[in-house]
């Protein structure tokens, strides 16, 4: 009986755990946004540089091809980097901390749920949806924006090419579809880990209103 | 609290702790039960002053502290509500 309940509270602690690892995520949003934004910058930065550099000098001296070559890997790396940033806070996360205590058994399952705060918890699981959400939709446009700068390098090789080329407007609209048909597996894992928030949310109401009523009679 | 003041409403986690190092010890004098249980001699005074009047403890010719069959029945039926309730929870299963 009291390893059953053992088991079931270190059930219930893992659950916490992950909420308390997907509310990193929101907290590593503006880093995100920074470190996207930065390869961005650096990218125009080159971009710029070497139009200048053109201008006033007068040479290009395969210039424009080395320049062309470091924006199209400043704006991937900056996507890599950006994404393992945040499965690093993701995994920096302490976990497991309540172990010690539940070994003392029933008392430490007892001194567990006496010390959830629980407020503290429903904010966090809306918290962990949030970031949930912020995430996937920042995850979408990073690549987005990288499908159409790689779609339009193609368009306009094959415009250099071939003479013919496809408009804006496609291009937009293809690698849009391109990337949300890459990124399915993504979007399905992350809408269903959303559910399953969700769902630790209701039970998580259900147990704190039941527990918070009752009362043992010793 | 004053310190000698009685306990109206137990701490669960106290009187599970107690009651454990009880059942796994058998019989122990206050000082070591205090020691084994990590409370302050005074606290442990006051709580098994508690049981004692429940009848969860009872103290031998030794003066030394023992579970009574009721204090074993009070654990197993504290341990068994806890689970009711957390045994009731579907927890979801989360990937990484």
């Amino acid at each position: 009986m009291e390893d059953a309940l053992s088991s079931k509270m270190a059930e219930f602690m893992t659950a916490l755990d992950q909420v308390k690892k997907y509310r990193s995520i929101v907290a590593s949003m503006p880093d995100f946004t920074l470190i996207l934004l930065g390869s961005v910058v650096a990218a125009l930065s080159v971009n710029v540089s070497m139009r200048l550099s053109t201008l006033f000098i007068g040479r290009n001296d395969g210039l424009s091809i080395v320049a062309f070559f470091l924006i199209m890997l400043l704006f991937p790396a900056g996507i890599i980097t950006a994404i393992l940033w945040v499965r690093r806070k993701m995994k920096s996360v302490k976990v497991g901390q309540w172990k010690s205590t539940l070994n003392e058994g029933a008392p430490g399952a007892i001194e567990l749920l006496q010390d959830i705060q629980w407020d503290n918890i429903f904010s966090d699981i809306r918290y962990a949806k949030l970031g949930f959400f912020l995430y996937g939709i920042a995850k979408i446009l990073a690549f987005w924006g990288l499908a159409v700068v790689s779609l339009f390098v193609f368009n306009w090789l094959v415009e250099f090419v071939l003479h013919m080329s496809i408009d804006y407007i496609t291009v937009m609209l293809f690698s849009l579809v391109a990337v949300l048909v890459l990124s399915r597996n993504d979007l399905r894992k992350r809408y269903e880990q959303m559910g399953r928030l969700d769902w630790l949310m209701w039970e998580l109401r259900w147990f704190e209103s039941e527990f918070k009523g009752a009362n043992f009679e010793a | 609290m004053n310190s000698r003041e009685p306990i109206s409403k137990p701490d669960l986690y106290v009187l599970a702790r107690i009651i454990k190092v009880l059942k796994e010890r058998k019989s122990l004098n206050r000082t070591s039960l205090a020691t084994s249980t990590g409370m302050s001699y005074d606290r442990l005074v006051k709580y098994l002053d508690w049981m004692s009047d429940k009848g969860f403890v009872k103290f031998n010719s030794n003066d030394e502290v023992l579970l009574t069959k009721l204090g074993n029945e009070t654990y197993d039926r504290l341990v068994n509500w806890i689970l009711h309730y957390v045994g009731k929870v579907r927890f979801p299963k989360f990937s990484n």
